[in-house]
Formats: structure tokens, sequence, C-alpha cells
């Protein structure tokens, strides 16, 4: 294991050679090349039309050091209980601090089948092969070009998940990665490659260990980045739940592929950090591709949660669904930027986008441009934007049957997010979620 | 129509000048710099704050960028050294009916228009015939105290009244050509409607014989007292026929307290136009701007009309229609700022897109903290006939604040087949049909416009769905 480099920052090539020495020889040239990349891609800027009203000043993560493989806890000691709750899951992996903590499995599914569910670090010594030309694709991106590659250059561990075809895998594949170093930038890399006709569900959390009060200096910076590949005729679903510290910065970079006649579903469920950034790109690359994309927000505090979408329609009868909707309390701040992008050659496509802000404080603030960029004429189009606050009528009719106002309001928050936490499968997920959000609201007096 | 047909559609300027070297004194030369300006104030006789104002907006105009970071790149094919920024009046008329195109001679004929509207249209002669009409009408108007002369006139016989608001909802530097506009701007309209006026009939640019009214750069500012009403109607919706290729208007309205101001614009220049126009309202307390807007002609239109709510409960509205045909990029939108409680603010924008034509709508909805009650709604709808055709939408909503409501829907659809199946075997042609359902798809748009100009313009959406399909 290599020594920390937790306090020399990631823009120095110091840094960079270090970590460099880290990683298997087979990956060091793209590495070397993802870090030419990074120097020579100019920071975003607020003109940037990708960048419209985000806040990019506290995007540092270069200026941190990584905080990588020190294996210094053999036991949890804090609270993961509420986390257990997750029934029926097939395997578990758990990262803390980018480290392998541990790795559980429950059932034996995956031996007989050839499915593959392990961590990157393994991934890169055994599956070079499979690994390579997946980071060899140029990915597209929404703005976060220079990111990403920040990403490609530093990743070394995450999730390797490969289900061959024909398989069918009933029970979710759960991984969870717990932060605890402050002032450090973390990479997990997460790919998730489903064959023909195979079948999988997979869920990721992203979890801080300590309270803010116990991290002394700062809070880390999570760059999440995963890529998802459905082939022709499989059943994937998806789900991310970040849950991180108030102090925290994440970005989720997630690039999907759906093939001929495949299904598609992600969910993406944010709660915690200062400030966060979801990008992601769908690509509908086979006729018969449906992909439904959902998101889910609270946003408290000063919290920025800034969101890109791209649904890039590329084969004739594609359908896809996006749904993004956001809670907004305090002073917190959305943005939400879609596209729907239909090239010449989707004709037939069926493309819907939808964003609901809730206001629920006049400082808070939902920003919304959802677009469309057209050029089939055998389509079906559409997208919404409503945002507004609590229905004054729903309100009074929970007060008249002698409801608190605080509960009344909460319960019509709920009902707001139940339209996603009910399309999801499994239900003590749905369970866990509403535990996550509900702590969220008791955590202080928003209602 | 596509590039090629685009530069047969030029005219020799060679040839117009030969006719008119020696009858026209005032003719600034091609390319923008202060000697221009010099020469525009010096010929118009302006006043020196003027000049100031002018000068100024150059150095703005120079500075800033072209908005290719989110517009067509197509903007970058206007070369500002060839344009003449400042031509006499005499001078558009120096045309002759033989530099008229065959198509546009064509479309007059469709569209019937008389033999001797036809020329004035063309920009070949002005229109005498009306004068009787216009003059009758500049009476009437003078006796309620509307005061309705071009901007040099305004600007010098009655400062303090148009000084106040010049420039004021459309500041020099909002964009480049808000600023190209201040600097050379001339012709155009600056309208005074005292208090409590209500004028019954649309004014109409059309009965402003000047030939300066349909200029490259032309400048309006119509100022609505207190509980004054007004509608303003420009263009026309047969070809207007130029051989300038860039048009960039700054339209500014005021409405006071309680006032009502309604603009209507059907906009047909031809298919070489660069037309990038800055359109805006500032709307008081109780006030109503709202704006009327058609856009069929152009190579490229980008036009985004917007009203400011500054005052409580007033209400901001825009209707647009556009036709994006062959090798046409109609760019166009609405903003709406609120910014007082209980404002309220409406966009309609349909668009229709044909052979290769692209139609965009950009919106921004902005509603800050510490207002209250506004509400906002905004439908755009694209229609799309052809393969090739395309169509964006990028709208930004920007909401704070409390009870406030925005919604905003999309979306985007063809002609059904079943629609057109069905008409075709109650006996219409396959382009008849065609053109009954994109008509249908505007019709509550259309309605909003004059009854002559609706029955126009779905004349004109005939003949550009004839041969669009099959």
């Amino acid at each position: 294991m290599t020594t920390l480099l937790d306090n020399i920052p990631l823009s120095e090539p110091k840094a960079f050679r270090q970590h460099l020495n880290s990683v298997p020889l087979t990956f060091q040239i793209i590495k070397e090349r993802a870090w030419e990349r990074y120097k020579n891609i100019p920071r975003p800027s607020r003109k940037d039309e990708l960048w419209r009203y985000s806040n990019l000043s506290g995007y540092h993560p270069e200026s941190n050091g990584i905080g990588f493989l020190e294996n210094h806890k053999t036991e949890f000691d804090f609270d993961t209980k509420r986390f257990k709750c997750l029934k029926n899951y097939s395997d578990e992996i758990i990262f803390f601090d980018g480290a392998n903590f541990s790795q559980s499995t429950h059932s034996g599914e995956k031996q007989e089948t050839g499915v593959v569910f392990m961590c990157i670090a393994e991934a890169m010594e055994k599956h070079p092969d499979r690994l390579i030309p997946l980071l060899k694709k140029s990915i597209p991106d929404l703005g976060s070009k220079k990111f990403s590659a920040l990403h490609q250059a530093y990743f070394q561990n995450g999730i390797y998940f490969h289900v061959p075809p024909e398989v069918s895998l009933e029970k979710p594949f759960v991984a969870y990665h717990w932060f605890s170093r402050t002032n450090c930038t973390q990479f997990p890399f997460t790919i998730i490659d489903i064959s023909e006709n195979a079948k999988a569900q997979f869920i990721d959390f992203y979890l801080t260990a300590d309270d803010d009060d116990n991290l002394s200096e700062g809070s880390p910076f999570v760059i999440n980045k995963t890529l998802i590949h459905a082939g022709a005729g499989s059943k994937v679903s998806t789900y991310s739940v970040q849950s991180l510290s108030p102090k925290s910065q994440y970005m989720q970079l997630v690039n999907s592929e759906a093939e001929r006649d495949s299904h598609l579903q992600s969910t993406s469920v944010h709660l915690g950090t200062a400030k966060a950034r979801q990008e992601n790109h769908i690509a509908l690359k086979g006729s018969g591709a449906q992909v439904h994309s959902f998101s889910l927000t609270v946003a408290t505090g000063k919290q920025e949660f800034d969101q890109r979408t791209f649904q890039s329609h590329q084969a004739e009868h594609t359908y896809s669904n996006l749904l993004y909707k956001n809670a907004l309390f305090e002073n917190a701040r959305t943005i939400f930027s879609g596209l729907i992008h239909v090239k010449p050659q989707g004709q037939h496509t069926d493309a819907y986008q939808t964003n609901r802000n809730l206001l629920l404080n006049p400082e808070a603030e939902a920003i919304s441009m959802p677009g469309l960029e057209i050029g089939a004429n055998e389509v079906k189009c559409s997208h919404g934007a409503t945002t507004g606050q609590i229905d004054e009528s729903e309100l009074f009719y929970m007060l008249s049957r002698g409801i608190p106002p605080a509960k009344a309001k909460e319960l019509l928050v709920f009902g707001f997010f139940e339209e996603i936490i009910s399309k999801i499968e499994d239900p003590s997920l749905q369970e866990l979620l509403r535990i996550l959000i509900l702590e969220k609201f008791s955590n202080k007096s928003y209602l | 129509m596509n590039d090629n047909q685009t530069t047969d559609l030029e005219i020799d300027r060679s040839k117009g000048d030969f006719h008119v070297e020696t009858k026209y004194e005032f003719d600034a030369g091609m390319g923008l710099s202060e000697d221009t300006i010099d020469y525009m104030v010096d010929v118009k006789g302006e006043e020196s704050w003027l000049r100031k104002f002018r000068k100024k907006a150059l150095r703005i105009f120079e500075k800033k960028e072209l908005p290719t970071r989110w517009a067509t790149q197509d903007l970058k094919n206007i070369n500002f050294d060839e344009i003449r920024y400042y031509l006499s009046k005499g001078k558009k008329t120096a045309r002759t009916w033989d530099d008229v195109p065959d198509e546009v001679k064509e479309t007059f004929e469709r569209l019937g228009i008389p033999e001797q509207e036809r020329k004035y249209l063309a920009g070949v002669e002005a229109q005498f015939d009306s004068e009787a009409a216009y003059s009758r009408m500049k009476d009437d108007l003078s006796n309620q105290g509307v005061i309705f002369v071009g901007p040099t006139e305004g600007l010098k016989e009655h400062r303090d009244l148009f000084q106040k608001y010049f420039g004021k909802v459309i500041p020099i530097s909002d964009n480049k050509f808000s600023a190209l506009n201040s600097a050379v701007f001339s012709g155009g309209s600056f309208i005074y409607v005292p208090k409590g006026v209500k004028v019954k009939q649309p004014l109409q640019a059309y009965f402003r014989i000047n030939a300066e009214n349909f200029g490259q750069f032309e400048r309006t500012l119509i100022i609505a007292d207190e509980g004054a009403e007004l509608t303003y109607m420009e263009g026309c919706t047969a070809p207007k026929f130029e051989t300038a290729t860039l048009h960039s208007a700054v339209v500014e309205l005021v409405a006071l307290k309680g006032a009502k101001i309604q603009y209507i614009t059907v906009q047909n220049w031809s298919n070489n136009v660069f037309n990038l126009v800055t359109k805006r309202g500032l709307a008081e307390e109780d006030a109503e701007v709202r704006w009327i807007d058609c856009n069929i002609g152009s190579r490229l239109t980008m036009k985004y009309p917007g009203v400011i709510l500054k005052g409580e409960r007033a209400r901001g509205e825009v209707l647009s229609i556009a036709l994006a045909s062959k090798g046409q990029n109609q760019d166009t939108g609405a903003k709406m700022i609120h910014a007082a409680n209980n404002t309220t603010s409406n966009i309609i924008a349909k668009s229709i897109s044909v052979a290769d034509g692209q139609s965009s709508y950009r919106g921004l909805v902005h509603m800050p903290k510490n207002l209250k009650n506004c509400k906002n709604n905004t439908e755009c709808d694209a229609l799309l006939i052809n393969p090739e055709s395309r169509t964006d939408t990028y709208p930004a909503i920007n909401v704070q604040g409390e009870n406030n409501f925005v919604q905003h829907e999309a979306s985007v659809s063809k002609v059904s087949a079943e629609q057109i199946f069905y008409m075709q075997q109650r006996g219409l042609s396959e382009g008849e049909a065609m053109s009954l359902s994109v008509n249908g798809f505007i019709n509550d748009l259309a309605n909003e416009f004059p009854m002559e100009y609706s029955v126009e313009l779905k004349r004109l959406i005939d003949l550009e769905m004839e041969g669009s399909v099959g």
C-alpha cells in the first residue's frame, strides 16, 4: 500500500506521479493521457452554456489531496445499522475512503453464472482486457470534461459489475461508499456492463461516516463516474443514493447506453453535500430501447444542486422518460438543465422530460432549463417544467382534519416524492429512502 | 431557399449606385467608424448629446462579441464592413421593378396584392396612394394630443418627453445588436399617447410614408401615459424585398400606470436578410404589454420580445408564430422579467418548420425573491413537416419567492398521417390537407392578428405548404 498523498494537491505533477506508481502498468498509459487532457482542458466558466447559473467557485477538487489506501478501520465505529435494512440483496461491497472494507456474498448466484461483481482495484488486476477498452472510449460530457479527465487520471477503486448474456439476476447487488477523510478528493468509479438479454439490479450509496462536527478540516469532495451499458434485450435497474455530510461536495457523472430493445431504469436520490452536480447522459443507441430516468432531491440550508441531463435518441422507435423532482427549503438552490436530442435517424421517438420544483421557502431558488433539439419529424416529444408552492387547498384540507401544519406539509412533500419512490421495485429500498428523507426533515424544523 | 438561391436574390449594388450617384447626396459609405457617426449626426442635425450617445454605443458594439456561444454560427457570415449604415431616404426608391426577383413578383400575384402596392412593397417606390389616408389619421391623432413622429424629430422637438425613456428599457449594452442600433439608428417611430387617450385604430407603420420607416436600423419608442391604450402594427404579410442584408431594430415600449400597449409585427423580409431585433416593454402598475409577433421571412431572425413587469398587477404577454421554410432559421422566443407582486405573464409560441427550416424557442422567465403571487404560463409547440426539419427549445426559468407559480410546457409533433388521410379521402389534395392542418395548428394565434392580416397569413401558409409534402 502506498503512502498517503493527502497533503499534495492533485493538480501537482508530483501527486500524479505518486499515484501513477500505485496502479498496474497496463493502466498507466491511459492515465497519463488523461492527465495530459486534464491539464489542457480549460476550466469551465459561468459563460459556458453547460454551466449557466451554476456557482463554479467551489469546484476545486484538484486543490485537495487524495485520501486513499489506508485500511485504518477494521470495523465500523459509526452507525451503519439504518443502512442494513435492505433485505434480500445478493452481494455487497463496502468501501471506506476508497479502500475495500468488506465484501460479502449472500447468494451463490454469481459463481455459477459467470457474473463478475468486484472492486475496480481487483478488476484492474484480473480483467484489464475488459476495462481498458471501456476506458479508451471517449465519453460524451455535459460540461465536466476537465473533471472527467481528472477522474480518469486518479481513479483507483469502485465497482465492476458484469453480467453475461441470458443471465437473470433477481436480487440487487449493492455497494456502499463511506467517506471520512477531510480535505481529500475521492474518485469512485462504477462500471455496470449488462450483456444481451440479461437482467440485473444495482444499488449504490455515498455516505459520510462522521458528522461534520467531527471533521476538523472541511469535508471530502467525491467525484463519481458511472458507466452503464444495457446490452440488447437486457433489463437493468440502478439506484444511487447520496447522503454525504453537509459540507462535502459531490459530482456524479453518469453515462448510460441502451442498446436495441433494452429497458433501463435509473433513479438517483440526493440528500446531502453542500454542493452537488449531476450529469446524466443517456444514449438510446438501438431501436426499441427504453429508458426511464428519475431523480429526487431534497435541498435545504444553502445547498446547491446542479442537474444537467441529456437524452440522446440515436435510433428509431426509442422511448425515454426523464423526471426530476426537487423540494427546496430555506436558501437552497437547484438548477435543472435538460435536453432531448433527436438525431435525424431517430424517427418514431417518444421522449419526455419533466422537472418539478416545490418551493417551500421564499428564499429558495429553482432554475429550470428544459430543452429540446429535434431533428426528425416523426416524433412525439414534450417537456414540462413547473415551479410552485404547496397547494393551499390541500394544506387546508389536512389542517381541517386536525393534522398539525408541520406534519401536513411533511405529508404533502412526501406525496410529491411518492411518484418516484413508488416506482422503485424493492420495498425495503423504498422504506429506507422514506426514512432518510424523514431524517433530513427532522434534523431541523424546516416546515 | 438554399444558399445558391440566396445569392441569386442579392441585387447588384453597383447597378443601383449607377442610377443614383449624382442624385443622392447623403450616403455615409460602406463600413462603420466614428466618421460615419459624425456624418450621420451632421446630416440629421442632431444634438451633441446624441453624438456622444452614438459614439459610446459604437465602442460597446465593437467590444461585444457575437453571441455565437449560444446562437447560430451563421452570424459570422455578416460582414459589418460591407454594410451601408446610413443612406438618405431617396436612395431606396432608385431600384427598378426589373430588379425584383420573379419569385417575389409571383408571390404578390398569388396573394392578390394590388398592382400599385406591389411596387411599394418591393421597395421600388414609395406608396403615394395612401398619403391622404395618412394625413387624415395624423390630424385625428394630433387633435387627441398623440405624438407620432420619427426618432430624429422626436428627440429634437419633444426632447424632455422621449429622452426620459430613450435607451432606458433597452440599454445600449444589452447586446451587440442593440449597441449597433444605438450607434446608427435612423427611422422608426416615436409615439406618445397622453393620459387616458385610447387610440381606437391601430397605428400602422404602413401609413408612415417617409421612406426611412422600414429602415435597416429603425428605432421605436412608444410611451402610453396613465390609462392610455394603443395598438401598433408594423410589417406586412407580403414579402418585403430588401437589398440590405442586415436589419437590426430596437423597440422600446413604456406602459405607465394602467396603460395598455399591443405591438403587432408581421415580419416577412426576403430570404437574404439577417433580422436581429431587440424588443422590450416596461409595464408599470396595472399596465399591460402584449407582443404579437409573426416571423415568416428572413434568412435568420433572432428576436425575443420581453416585458419587464415593474408595477404591481402588471401583465405581459407574448404570442408568437414562426414559420421556418427552406434555408431559414427562425430563432425567436420571449422574456418575462417579474419585478413586482401579483404580476402575471403568458407566452404562447408556435413554430412550423418546413424542409430544412430550423425554428428555435428561447425563453426566460425570472421571478426573484421577495415577490409574491406571480404567475407565468408558457406553452411552446412545434410542428415539423419534413424529415429534415428541425426545432429546438431552450427555456430558462428562474423562480424564487412566495406563492409564485410557473408552468412551462412544450411539445413537438408532426401532422398526423391519419388526419391527412382523412382529408384526402374527403377529396382534398395532400397539399391542401397539409395547409388545413397547419392552419389549424396556428389558428388560435392567427386570430389575434387583425382580420386582413390573419387572412393573408393563412394564404401565405397555403403557399408555403404547396409542394412541401411527398
